[in-house]
């Protein structure tokens, strides 16, 4: 029963993610998707993520932190984002390069970072907490809780 | 994503507070983020279309529990107590704040994204008020047992 259980799971998993695959250009399409057919998208509302790389008056360079990881520049953005910060941009696309900026939402540099680093401490905490009570049998391919635990 | 730690003490305090299995529920709070298997991808630069995508979804995290869960001899206990950590982080993550988008919490059916924008995933205050939270329950777990004790 475990077994059949096991793989209806494994293969309703990898479904689910190739469907995701599949469907992703269609539903949800990416910035790889839409910097290549920009022609389907000009003049449409996107929204991506990316990294400031040059600041300059009247617009800013972001480096996208998904495929194609090229640059645009976006503007109608407000002062205030420095090289480095994580920028999130809801925008009109204008050309290939070139994003009219409607909303932006502005992660420092510094903050991005400490998001990684805060999380650091959680993952020895949550293998102690696991391992404290359980261990795993390879002959029976299965977790057994530890005596005394 | 609200941080590891933040998601941790959510899942700690859950299991705690309902008296459940706290290895697991804690482990299932960290569940859905199998998906940041993505950010290794997206360092070499390679595009995977949104294959990883349905791991942070309801429907990919009660699939990866259901799989997990057969590791375990008391299998529909454990499968209970890993959706209940990863329903912490659902909740968590709902909050968060984005410039577009969230969480395609209905995925395959519906591909709409639903989040109420409220926290930024860079505010730190989250983790220090999880934390001073996490401590206080702590304490007063403890004291409730050393007063059983005596």
């Amino acid at each position: 029963m475990r077994r059949i259980v096991a793989v209806i799971s494994v293969v309703a998993l990898l479904s689910l993610m190739t469907y995701s695959y599949i469907e992703h250009d269609k539903k949800d399409p990416d910035m790889d998707y839409i910097l290549t057919n920009p022609e389907k998208f000009e003049g449409k509302e996107i929204d991506f993520c990316g990294r400031a790389e040059e600041i300059e008056p009247s617009f800013i360079k972001l480096r996208l932190m998904e495929a194609p990881y090229t640059c645009i520049n976006v503007t109608g953005v407000h002062s205030g984002i420095k090289k480095g910060d994580v920028v999130e941009v809801l925008g009109t696309l204008k050309g290939v390069d070139e994003v009219k900026a409607e909303k932006v939402f502005v992660i420092k540099k510094l903050e991005y970072s400490l998001i990684f680093i805060r999380s650091l401490p959680a993952i020895p905490f949550v293998l102690y907490l696991f391992f404290k009570k359980w261990r795993f049998n390879f002959k029976k391919f299965m977790f057994e809780e530890v005596e005394n635990a | 994503m609200p941080d590891w730690t933040t998601h941790v003490i959510a899942g700690w305090i859950t299991g705690k507070a309902t008296k459940s299995d706290v290895s697991l529920v804690v482990a299932g709070s960290l569940l859905p983020d199998i998906f940041k298997i993505q950010m290794l991808f997206d360092a070499l630069q390679i595009n995977t279309h949104g294959f990883f995508d349905p791991l942070h979804t309801p429907c990919g995290t009660l699939l990866i529990a259901l799989m997990l869960s057969l590791l375990f001899k008391m299998a529909g206990r454990a499968f209970i107590f890993l959706m209940m950590g990863a329903s912490t982080h659902y909740l968590l993550d709902f909050f968060l704040m984005h410039a577009a988008g969230g969480m395609k919490m209905l995925f395959p059916f519906s591909w709409k994204e639903y989040q109420i924008h409220i926290i930024s995933s860079g505010n730190y205050w989250v983790t220090v008020s999880a934390l001073i939270i996490g401590a206080i329950f702590y304490f007063y777990l403890t004291a409730i047992c050393q007063k059983h004790l005596k």
